[in-house]
């Protein structure tokens, strides 16, 4: 299974992955992404794709965990 | 602000951290930097450089059995950063990191300007062990340590198979996360960056780096050398109301209330801040409880950190000074990751505004909401700390803060001192 990890360094709040994958992931007060889910299926795991490739800083990522 | 200008440096127990400097009862003289020679006699040499990575093992071996463990704050064992740099590709690098970022801690300070041949003991050792030629110490721009360091590496004559240089950081808090350290030696800015590997593996320059805290260093050299009773030593700093600053030497399990009492600091009455400013409250009827170790109460919320035991005026309200704190603290960002950047301050300025006694009315609704918020959501652990310590304050001082919100006022005056002083500390003098 693959779990998102944000680049807080890179990110800048635009909240398209937010818009992509609301399932998945919030927006805290001033914007930025709440990963309130990781990706458990198939259907989670695309979505999760989804925002990642979303994300015009390419702030976001989807890290293997064994 | 004056009487901050010198340290004080005392012991708990038989001093060996600082051996030779604290001679004892004789001494009404200013401890001095301890020179090559007196610290050899105490401390014998390190490691000889020929040959020195066969004994790896034998020595990743004793500094597990000693528990030695980093003393920046993260408490991340040494001997599997030395193996994991020891087993990386490249060409070693070892860096002291002795930019202490908390702005009331001491510690490494006294240590540089009083035992820095223990320091470099300990660094030259794990150099030779990594068949590393080279030793980077990573000290703020400014600091007081600066002559002491090169007098020291200046003595190292005979250790002419490993090069030493010092490199100067900003003085700014987050200098000393090892993210920066990395980042500032390879040239760029020194700011904390995401760690996609660790430094052991990939740090300055692509190479494989060792980074450690200046104390962890000089507990290497210790244990190596002295093995089971360098067990558990640890520098604290006692602070007072002052922000008078007193090294003291003591041993893991001793309890607080010894520390203070070495330092000569009568914490009667007042509330104590444990492990940094980015650290917790606890009560004065904790500190009897309280010990100098990893978890300082059962609690594992209040944490050892830098080791810095800050004893607070009875007279200040806690809501003040942690107010005060989490600004200075919100002010240090390096303003590069959002919950951080926006969070801090957010944080900061509702705990203001209470300790006025003028809250907004969501002001204590969103304390709750926003601490474990910003937690983990930076490239370094700057918000965990700001967030920890005015956590800290809802579980320590919870009633009074709840009486700042329903806006009772407060009987205590908002006068107080000691938020940000890094203040030129020009020496040291004897207790
Ligand atoms: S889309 Fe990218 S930059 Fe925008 S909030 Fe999400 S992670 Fe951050
Ligand atoms: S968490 Fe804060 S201090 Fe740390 S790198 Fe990000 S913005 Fe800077």
């Amino acid at each position: 299974m693959k779990k998102i990890v944000v680049d807080w360094v890179a990110c800048d709040g635009h909240g398209l992955c937010a818009q992509m994958a609301p399932e998945l992931i919030d927006l805290d007060d001033w914007g930025f992404p709440i990963i309130t889910h990781q990706p458990e299926d198939q259907r989670s795991n695309l979505l999760a794709q989804s925002a990642v490739e979303a994300c015009p800083v390419l702030a976001l990522r989807l890290e293997r965990v064994d | 602000m004056s009487a901050q200008s010198s340290l004080t440096v005392s012991s708990t127990h038989p001093p060996l951290t600082f051996a030779g400097v604290l001679s004892g009862a004789s001494s009404a003289a200013a401890p001095r930097r301890l020179p090559l020679r007196e610290h050899q006699m105490v401390h014998g040499v390190p490691l000889p450089a020929k040959k020195a990575h066969r004994h790896l093992d034998d020595a990743v071996a004793v500094l597990q059995h000693g528990v030695v463990k980093g003393r920046g704050g993260a408490n991340f064992p040494f001997a599997i950063k030395l193996e994991s740099t020891a087993g990386a590709r490249g060409n070693p690098l070892v860096v002291v990191n002795a930019a202490e970022g908390e702005p009331a801690s001491a510690k490494d300070l006294g240590l540089l300007l009083l035992a820095p041949h223990l320091v470099l003991d300990g660094a030259i050792t794990s150099a030779r062990l990594l068949k590393c030629k080279e030793i980077v110490v990573w000290l703020h721009h400014g600091s007081p340590a600066l002559a002491s360091l090169e007098a020291a590496i200046g003595e190292r004559r005979s250790d002419s198979d490993v090069t030493i240089r010092i490199a100067q950081a900003p003085d700014r808090f987050v200098s000393g996360q090892v993210t920066s350290v990395v980042q500032g030696l390879s040239g760029g800015t020194a700011l904390p960056y995401s760690l996609r590997f660790q430094p052991s593996i990939k740090g300055v320059k692509g190479r494989p780096t060792l980074v450690s805290n200046a104390e962890t260093y000089a507990l290497v050299a210790l244990t190596l050398q002295h093995r089971e009773a360098a067990h558990g030593r640890l520098l604290t700093t006692v602070m007072n109301t002052d922000g008078q600053r007193h090294i003291v030497e003591t041993v893991k399990g001793t309890p607080v209330s010894s520390v203070l009492s070495a330092a000569g600091v009568d914490a009667t009455g007042a509330p104590l801040l444990v492990g940094g400013y980015a650290g917790s409250w606890i009560t004065s009827d904790q500190i009897q409880h309280a010990t100098a170790d990893d978890f300082v109460l059962r609690d594992p919320a209040v944490r050892l950190g830098v080791a810095l035991f800050a004893v607070a005026d009875p007279q200040w309200c806690p809501v003040v000074v942690t107010a005060q704190i989490a600004s200075w603290l919100a002010g240090q960002s390096a303003g590069q990751c959002g919950p951080c950047t926006f969070g801090l301050p957010a944080i900061a300025d509702a705990l203001s505004r209470l300790a006025k006694s003028r809250p907004a009315t969501t002001d204590r609704a969103n304390l709750d909401r926003w601490l474990p918020l910003v937690r983990g959501r930076g490239a370094c652990a700057h918000p965990d700390g700001t967030a920890g310590l005015v956590a800290s304050l809802l579980v320590a001082y919870g009633t009074h803060l709840n009486d700042h919100a329903a806006g009772k006022g407060c009987h205590r005056g908002a006068a107080t001192a000691w938020p940000a002083l890094r203040s030129a500390i020009s020496g040291v003098r004897s207790r």
